[in-house]
């Protein structure tokens, strides 16, 4: 008898408990919209380095641009760091798990952000859980290896598909180095099926073209934007071997309980491009993909 | 003899002028000597200026040019281009990669041209970069003026060599030279890399400042190429300019020379090399502005001619001066003694005469001004009296206005309503202090602030669009110009929160009648919202009360009617039960037909509890059988593609409840779990467990008190609930299905039945992946009431039965029902005619049954006619359902049992047997 009220007891206290986590969990609220973010009196930036978007250092093209926002809407910037893995989870207050281009929600984090900024390509998982802004910013992935590689860049046909095709095919029994949930996630292009040996990488993505370098892996998937510097930071010990993805775009990731505040960004960032302010972040920042995406801003 | 004086001085006089002639023709013949040795120097030291000045702009030319070899070395050498070779080399694409690597060489080319300035203009107007077959690889763009159609670009290649090339491109329009290097990767000629210098600064600031005269040509040209020369050809004619190629090297020479326009000049002509490069720099001028217009000799010879005439015309006239001297001296003496009294005379007279008219000047302006003083005076005294009239009217007015104003001022700033005035940017001009009062923030804060800070973002657009809106309105002129405009609008407190204000706007019109702004009183309705709010509420869910009555009415009528059906169902089911012996399958498909009307028999009072048509009887019931029986019945409406799974355990399960009310419940939460989860598949998971719940643990229930209780539990796997909708989904009427799903009543009435029950409901979900309903209902230790037992032996009689029902179909069924038990059974379908039969003879029947709702005369009040006929008759009454009669009604009009159809057999038999055993 006194097992079975043990038990009971236990019972109840865990009932109690899950019911207490419950509560707790069904209190955390997603991102802020415009009025609170105001009541509050801050802006949280959610930054991931990468590039010259976020650069780590203080400074980079999405910090500049979220701290003029900040400045517009009349409240404090505040920057906060956070990691790929953890990034949407910290503006939506879900922990999310990318499965092909659908999401699994595996349960509650706490919000720590108004906005992700720092060069966050549209992809089709993301856009389940997130909003993001008016394009900000042209993107394509690339395949680049070791200048000395006996992978040879592929002849360019004039039609996006053909010459993915063609990168497909060198990578067979090649060691290609990706990262997780990030959109450098070789499982978003299907490399594991061209027969290449996919390696997750556990560092940072401005790490892959020096893991190349260095001999980590055959070759590593890019943004074009990425790959652009680090043809110019490494002159000569990369090349571009072709596309792995049709033209991308980057933009900047709101919570779906943010409406009121990715329509005020929307319209801050139309004043930027019409006043000049964005070109002349483009020009200070990625010079030379201002020079090689001409068409894409000459339309914006 | 006397020797007059005059002749004395005459003769020494003679003697002094030849002394003093031959003195100063000496001292001339020196100066023109001296002055032509003078004249030769300086042309000698002319030229030689001349020759030093050429090459010192020869010098800075040179230094200018040893520049630009500077530049495009280093420019050959930039990483940019390697790297662009590099890549290239890697078998890199311009589509993939390449394409930046040749922007980094224009980058560098822009840089060149934006750095490289001199007196501030650019030095390089174009930059290319010239691939071996002779198209280009980068070029910066024709400067103007310039064509490239039809250049051959291989004439600029230089393979073959590896220092700078200067190639001159002098034309009359533009004056310019191109300065070239090849570049070689990894040892092999990958191309040229040229530069255009724009000479028209360095003519400008070098060669042009260097000029002393119109007359004076500089021009660069380079050494034995006649035809690059094309600025010497525009200048001289073709002989002349092929003379100039031929003088000598740094030295002078004067040419006659003929210019372009065949008039021959004398010129000195100096031809310098620029070091460093192929060029010359060739300087010509006209000999007049170097060595003077004439030579140094015939100016000797004029001088010498001029000053011999000068010195005998001086010796002529001073003979001739000097004898008139003397007369002349005394002379003019006489005169100017005379002139100096006469004089004297005119200046006395002359005196007198001003003199005189100055006095009456001075009388006359006297007495004007005397008028004058008087006239002003009087006009001053007038004016006095004016200006003391005005002023004493301007305080007059200044103190109404101040009385007017302090006024304004005490109403606007004491008034609770917010009053403002705006200008045409919405920029507020004015607004008074009982703002502070409402929106917490101080006038001068609000001044600051822009509309969009203050207004909530669908407030603006509505404001914007009013705006617009009205502006439209006045430009066509539709609407009366001062007319004023009510708009409700959402306003953020300075705490954050938000206020609903009702504004009257007027429009401000500047003397053009164009608005300049706007002027309004704004009044804080947050109170009437609310209520506009809570009545908007009210009349909804009084509707939604009105319909769920209309619901009810419609339930009774159908439950009437459907229970006549069933009862013609169940009477005729039996009968051919009767007639079909066990052994016969048809047998097995009547017992099913019976069983089916059960069912639907119990679906009516469902139907009739759900619209509160039908008491609910509270009793000690076991829940187990009746979630099980639901769920049988649940497993034929719900999709297959969900699947159930039970887990009923329960060892005590008996709670005082309404069964009907209890499946309810059940139904609702099992409805809502399918709706969840749709087309998709699922689990539905239904359990049912004993709980106890001691002190500690009740206090996490709400409002359920320690004991036991019985805990239903509804899972599925469906999409889950939002947390916003999770926190009212009890409330009546809220909902989140579409118009026609549901009435959004379900589970408030749910919540309802649970707690009249004595228990509590809880819910717990997780977006995508589902939801969990918890139901406690207290357990009680009351055996549940026995269920009536269906007497195995059916009682019969042989009794008088009056059967009345005005349906025929309802008497087929029922009367051979009866008159199987054995009784003998007389049927009418009019009430009229029942009572007519009864009246003829009372005695005749010992019992009448009869149906409620019939025309002319309903069964009560049959019934009632008939007792007055024998007060002692037992009076059976059925009915198939209706809101105005039931048990307790039809017993106090002296009834004796009441029947709900349908009718089983067995029930029938029971009731007229009790009936007529109780008489």
């Amino acid at each position: 008898m006194n097992r079975e009220k043990r038990v009971l007891f236990f019972a109840t206290t865990l009932l109690c408990i899950t019911a207490m986590l419950g509560i707790i969990s069904w209190g955390s609220a997603s991102g802020e919209d415009l009025p609170e973010i105001k009541k509050r009196g801050v802006l949280r930036h959610l930054g991931v380095p990468y590039a010259n978007f976020v650069t780590g250092s203080g400074d980079g093209m999405d910090v500049e641009l979220v701290k003029r926002f900040a400045e517009h809407l009349g409240v404090r910037y505040e920057y906060v760091k956070t990691g790929w893995e953890n990034v949407i989870g910290d503006l939506t207050g879900k922990k999310v798990q990318a499965r092909g281009n659908d999401i699994d929600i595996l349960g509650e984090v706490p919000v720590r952000g108004d906005v992700i900024a720092n060069g966050l390509t549209k992809i089709p998982w993301r856009q389940k859980i997130v909003d993001y802004s008016t394009p900000t910013f042209p993107t394509q992935v690339w395949l680049v290896a070791r200048a000395d590689s006996t992978i040879e860049p592929i002849k360019p046909t004039g039609d996006i598909d053909k010459d993915i095709a063609q990168v497909k095919e060198l990578l067979k029994d090649r060691c290609v180095l990706g990262k997780a949930k990030t959109c450098l996630d070789p499982s978003l292009y299907g490399l594991k099926e061209t027969g290449a040996e996919v390696k997750l990488f556990s560092g940072n993505l401005n790490e892959l073209a020096p893991a190349v370098i260095k001999g980590e892996g055959d070759a590593t998937i890019l943004d074009a934007p990425v790959a652009l510097i680090a043809l110019e930071k490494w002159p000569g010990k990369l090349k571009v071997i072709g596309p792995i993805s049709s033209m991308q775009e980057m933009g900047v990731a709101f919570a779906k309980t943010s409406p009121g505040l990715r329509e005020a960004f929307n319209r801050f960032f139309e004043k930027c491009k019409a006043d000049g302010t964005y070109q002349r972040l483009l020009k200070k920042y990625y010079p030379g993909v201002f020079m090689y995406y001409p068409a894409f801003f000459e339309k914006m | 003899m006397k020797i007059h004086p005059f002749r004395v001085l005459a003769g020494k006089r003679n003697l002094a002028a030849l002394t003093i002639g031959l003195v100063l023709f000496l001292y001339i013949g020196f100066l023109i000597t001296s002055n032509y040795l003078s004249q030769v120097d300086l042309q000698k030291t002319a030229l030689e200026k001349l020759r030093q000045d050429t090459e010192k702009l020869a010098m800075s030319v040179s230094y200018f040019c040893a520049e630009r070899k500077i530049d495009l070395k280093n420019l050959s050498e930039n990483r940019a281009i390697s790297v662009y070779f590099e890549n290239k080399a890697l078998g890199m694409s311009m589509e993939y990669g390449l394409k930046a690597s040749l922007n980094a060489i224009r980058y560098q080319f822009d840089r060149l041209m934006e750095e490289k300035k001199f007196a501030g203009k650019r030095i390089y107007p174009r930059v290319t970069f010239i691939r071996p077959h002779g198209e280009f690889l980068v070029d910066t763009g024709l400067i103007n003026l310039e064509q490239d159609q039809g250049r051959n670009w291989n004439e600029f290649l230089t393979p073959d060599s590896r220092d700078v090339t200067f190639i001159d491109k002098h034309n009359p329009q533009i004056p310019m030279m191109i300065v070239t290097i090849p570049y070689f990767f990894k040892g092999n000629f990958a191309g040229q890399l040229l530069a255009w210098v724009n000479l028209v600064a360095v003519y400008e600031h070098l060669v042009k400042k260097s000029q002393h005269s119109n007359g004076l040509t500089s021009f660069v040209s380079i050494k034995d190429h006649l035809q690059s020369t094309e600025y010497m050809r525009t200048k001289f004619s073709p002989i002349s300019a092929s003379e100039l190629m031929n003088i000598e090297m740094g030295k002078t020479r004067r040419l006659e020379v003929t210019d372009h326009t065949g008039i021959k000049r004398d010129m000195i002509i100096i031809r310098v090399q620029i070091k460093g490069t192929p060029f010359f720099l060739t300087r010509a001028m006209p000999a007049s502005d170097i060595l003077g217009r004439r030579s140094p000799f015939h100016l000797l010879v004029a001088m010498a001619v001029l000053s011999i005439a000068v010195l005998i015309g001086m010796m002529i006239f001073w003979r001739v001066t000097t004898n008139n001297l003397v007369l002349e001296a005394r002379f003019e003496e006489a005169s100017k003694r005379r002139q100096e009294i006469e004089e004297k005379n005119r200046q006395l007279e002359q005196e007198i005469n001003e003199r005189k008219q100055a006095e009456e000047l001075l009388r006359k302006a006297h007495d004007e001004l005397e008028r004058r003083v008087k006239e002003r005076t009087i006009e001053l005294v007038e004016a006095n009296e004016q200006l003391k009239a005005e002023i004493e009217e301007r305080k007059r007015a200044e103190r109404t206005l101040r009385n007017s104003e302090e006024k304004f001022r005490f109403l606007a700033e004491k008034m609770f309503d917010i009053v403002w005035t705006m200008d045409r940017d919405f920029k507020t001009t004015y607004v008074s202090p009982s703002i502070e009062n409402v929106l917490g923030f101080t006038p001068e804060e609000r001044k600051r602030q822009s509309l969009e800070e203050i207004i909530t973002l669908e407030s603006l657009q509505r404001v914007q669009e009013m705006f617009l809106r009205e502006l439209r309105r006045y430009e066509e002129g539709t609407v009366d110009p001062d007319r004023s405009v009510i708009i409700e609008v959402e306003y953020y407190r300075k705490d954050g929160s938000t206020v609903w204000m009702e504004n009257t706007v007027k429009a401000i019109r500047g003397s053009d009648g164009g608005i300049v702004g706007m002027h309004g009183v704004s009044r804080d309705i947050t109170e009437r919202k609310i209520a506009e709010e809570e009545k908007t509420r009210l009349q909804f869910q009084l509707q939604q009360v009105h319909k769920m009555e209309s619901i009810g009415i419609l339930a009774g009528g159908i439950a009437h009617d459907f229970n006549n059906m069933l009862g013609i169902i169940v009477g005729n089911t039996e009968l051919a039960m009767d007639d079909v012996p066990e052994w016969n399958p048809a047998r097995h498909n009547l017992e099913k037909i019976r069983t089916g009307s059960m069912r639907a028999r119990d679906m009516v009072k469902q139907i009739l509890a759900f619209s509160r048509q039908s008491q609910q009887e509270m009793k000690p019931v076991r829940i187990s059988p009746i979630i099980k029986e639901s769920l049988k019945l649940l497993r034929s409406s719900i999709p297959t593609t969900i699947k159930i799974h039970q887990n009923i355990s329960s060892e005590s399960d008996t709670v005082r409840a309404n069964p009907t009310q209890i499946n309810q419940v059940f139904i609702n939460l099992c409805t809502n779990a399918a709706h969840a989860m749709g087309e998709k598949a699922g689990v539905l998971e239904v359990s049912l467990k004993n709980i106890e719940l001691d002190e500690g643990a009740a206090i996490h229930y709400h409002d359920l008190s320690s004991g036991k209780y019985i805990r239903l539990t509804v899972s599925d796997t469906g999409h889950g609930i939002v947390p916003k909708v999770l926190e009212r989904i009890f409330d009546p009427y809220f909902t989140t299905k579409k118009v026609g799903e549901g009435s959004g009543m379900g589970l408030s009435v749910v919540h309802g039945i649970v707690k009249t029950h004595g228990g509590d409901i809880f819910v717990a979900s997780e977006l995508g992946k589902g939801t969990t309903f918890q139901v406690f209902l207290p357990c009680i230790e009351d055996e549940p009431e026995a269920e009536i037992e269906i007497a195995i032996e059916i009682p019969r009689g042989n009794e008088r039965i009056l059967f009345v029902d005005d349906e025929k179909a309802m008497v087929d069924a029922i009367q051979p029902m009866i008159e199987r038990l054995g009784y003998k059974v007389t049927a009418r379908t009019s009430s009229i005619e029942a009572l007519e039969a009864f009246r003829a003879n009372p005695d005749r029947f010992d019992l009448v049954i009869t149906d409620f709702t019939m025309p002319n005369m309903t069964g009560v009040e049959l019934a009632k006619e008939l007792l007055k006929l024998r007060s002692n008759i037992p009076i059976i009454l059925c009915t198939g359902y209706s809101e105005h009669i039931n048990d307790d009604k039809s017993k106090a009009s002296g009834i004796r049992a009441f029947l709900m159809k349908p009718v089983f057999l067995s029930e029938i038999a029971n009731i007229i047997r009790r009936v007529l055993d109780d008489d």
